[in-house]
């Protein structure tokens, strides 16, 4: 049994994400709307917003993540108001999707999708090494099929 | 590794066709506020070219990171330019395979591949490509296929009657369109003979003036009737020539399925992968001890608009043992039936229904003396139906059941106008349910359902069960179910 926990840099490119995102949200209104008494309000919302996401729900969010993995089945952790827990067994996959980027290794922009009968189970913002373990014990890709895994 | 044929281009390309909204911006503003607003649109032409340009570059670029790679253990797909999509099929875990030519593709070599395996929900296909057929016949070679010499030969192919007769009875409802037009044609003309007679009553002035409007009662409800067969007819054409020349092989492991008068499609199905089959029948198919045979696997028939046929109508005794193999057992006798003497659950509704029916018409014709004529046809229209969904409803009590043949379980049952023979492993079976009221406590009797592997569930149930009975189905079955229910 082995236990996976989400890579903290994605945590980073997150706020980085949500920052850029606000900024032109920001930008835009100032640029349309021409009652300034909006603009004041929407970007007081929009800034609490992005501050809550960013320093509250995330951080919250990413601690909650937890991944297990143990020789028959892969159990997944998540929920800041409502815990979820999710578990599947290697031999229901039926296959695989593994969504990556190429500054991955920095981002932690690694998801593995298993595809499984009645649904799926997404796990999200790994290490790639993490990612490529996890796949590897699934045994959802083959040792040919793992040099694709980059 | 291969790649998707360059049509797929202009797949990824009409993605990004949002960018036109910029040349439509500037058509716009040229149009609003240049009087030479033709001549200035011509001259920023070179911007529209640039979208248009940066468009088709978008889904190039696209289809040059579409690549697909396959090994003796998997099919995998390569998609994204930012985010790299790997998807790894195994081939061991591919339910079924879909092969399409349509016409228009034909000239450049286009084939539609689609790849689906048990996963998901909903009818969900698992990987879609348009391949080009070298790239096609790579990716055929290591997807299920029948062995050619243990191929089961001798099997009886559906011919064109079978076809035709398939056509006519799954489109759109035959007996429903039939009778709906009758409607429409019969009904109009009773609508039109009591306007136009009450209409005679008034002032000459009047009727000047009304008797163009009443010509036109008739006629809607001819274009109405005329409607209906119209579209049926449409949707028979549609069905036949989608159903031609349909042709059917298999071993023990895989079967081959390929239709199509102009577009053709291939299936291939992994036996194993079948969660059941399905006989249907309506009435006049009962009567002449005829079928259409469905089956439920992933990806076979979940296109839009599609059936899953393995068997257009057939007579149900040419069916043969041969078929057997891919789980199409016909003749078996029930072992456990509904009880006659639980008629109320399956007659009570429709009969209640019919009985109400004529009063209506006296109340109708009491309240508007004028339309009793019309009333009289609409009850005996309604009445119609009625009396054939109480015929049916009464022979699926004398048919309904469950039976037991190896390792298989038969269920017998109707659902409103049809009637299902279901075919499947015992394995396969997800879920039981026993149901019993308080009168069904009485007599010892319950409701039986019972759902099986698939992406769509569906239920299956059969009335006025014996509960002692059911119980038994769920032991051999593997379940304890109802061991605090009345028998």
């Amino acid at each position: 049994m082995k236990q996976y926990a989400p890579d903290r840099r994605c945590l980073t490119t997150m706020r980085l994400l949500i920052t850029a995102a606000a900024i032109i949200i920001l930008a835009a209104v100032r640029y349309f709307v021409p009652s300034e008494k909006i603009v004041v309000i929407t970007v007081a919302a929009v800034i609490s917003v992005a501050f809550l996401e960013m320093f509250v729900h995330l951080p919250l969010y990413f601690s909650s993540i937890k991944y297990i993995a143990t020789e028959t089945e892969v159990t997944k952790s998540s929920g800041v108001f409502i815990k979820v827990h999710q578990s599947v067994r290697y031999s229901s996959i039926q296959y695989t999707t593994f969504i990556s980027s190429y500054l991955s290794n920095y981002t932690g922009f690694n998801f593995i999708i298993f595809f499984v009968y009645g649904g799926q189970l997404r796990l999200l913002f790994l290490k790639k090494s993490d990612a490529e373990e996890i796949v590897a014990m699934s045994g959802g890709v083959s040792s040919k099929g793992e040099k694709y895994v980059s | 590794m291969c790649r998707e044929h360059p049509l797929k281009i202009l797949k990824y390309s009409v993605k990004n066709i949002w960018l036109l909204i910029f040349p439509l911006i500037r058509g716009i503003y040229t149009y609003h506020f240049d009087k030479d607003w033709f001549y200035s649109w011509v001259r920023g032409a070179w911007f529209d070219i640039a979208v248009l340009g940066a468009i088709i570059l978008f889904g190039f670029v696209r289809w040059l990171f579409s690549r697909i790679y396959i090994t003796d253990e998997e099919l995998i797909h390569r998609d994204g330019v930012f985010l790299h999509l790997n998807t790894f099929i195994p081939i061991r875990n591919v339910s079924s395979v879909t092969v399409e030519r349509p016409l228009f593709m034909v000239p450049f070599g286009a084939i539609r591949f689609r790849c689906d395996t048990r996963a998901g929900i909903f009818r969900t296909v698992d990987l879609k490509l348009l391949v080009g057929k070298k790239a096609l016949k790579e990716i055929m070679q290591h997807m299920p296929d029948i062995d050619e010499e243990k191929k089961i030969n001798g099997i009886s192919q559906p011919n064109t009657l079978s076809v035709l007769l398939f056509s006519a009875l799954f489109s759109s409802g035959f007996s429903g369109t039939v009778y709906l037009a009758t409607f429409f044609f019969k009904g109009g003309d009773i609508a039109y003979n009591i306007i136009k007679r009450s209409l005679d009553l008034l002032t000459e002035e009047t009727e000047k003036i009304t008797d163009k409007l009443v010509l036109k009662i008739p006629a809607a409800a001819i274009f109405i009737g005329v409607f209906f067969i119209a579209s049926w007819f449409l949707s028979f054409l549609v069905n036949f020539f989608r159903y031609g020349r349909f042709n059917i092989d298999f071993d023990r492991n895989c079967t081959r399925v390929s239709y199509g008068i102009i577009d053709r499609k291939e299936y291939r199905i992994r036996n194993s992968h079948i969660n059941y089959t399905d006989l249907r029948q309506n009435l006049l198919m009962k009567i002449r001890g005829a079928v259409a045979v469905n089956i439920s696997c992933a990806g076979y028939g979940s296109s839009k608009n599609r059936i899953p046929v393995l068997l257009p109508v057939k007579k149900e005794d040419n069916i043969g043992e041969k078929f057997q193999t891919i789980g199409i057992y016909s003749g078996k006798k029930n072992k456990y039936s509904a009880q006659p003497a639980g008629i109320c659950s399956y007659l009570l509704i429709p009969l209640v229904v019919a009985a109400i029916i004529v009063p209506s018409y006296d109340w109708a014709a009491r309240i508007l003396p004028r339309l009793s004529e019309l009333s009289l046809f609409l009850a005996v229209m309604l009445e119609i139906p009625v009396v054939w969904f109480i015929i049916v409803k009464f022979v699926a009590l004398l048919t309904s059941g469950v039976a037991f043949y190896e390792d298989k379980i038969i269920i017998r049952c109707s659902k409103w106008t049809k009637f299902h023979t279901v075919v499947s492993t015992r394995e396969k079976v997800v879920k039981l349910e026993l149901e019993q009221n308080l009168l069904q406590a009485m007599s010892g009797r319950c409701a039986f359902s019972i759902w099986f592997e698939g992406e769509e569930h569906t239920r299956y149930k059969i009335k006025a069960m014996r509960a002692d009975e059911v119980r038994k189905i769920a032991e051999r079955l593997g379940y304890k179910i109802g061991e605090k229910v009345r028998t």
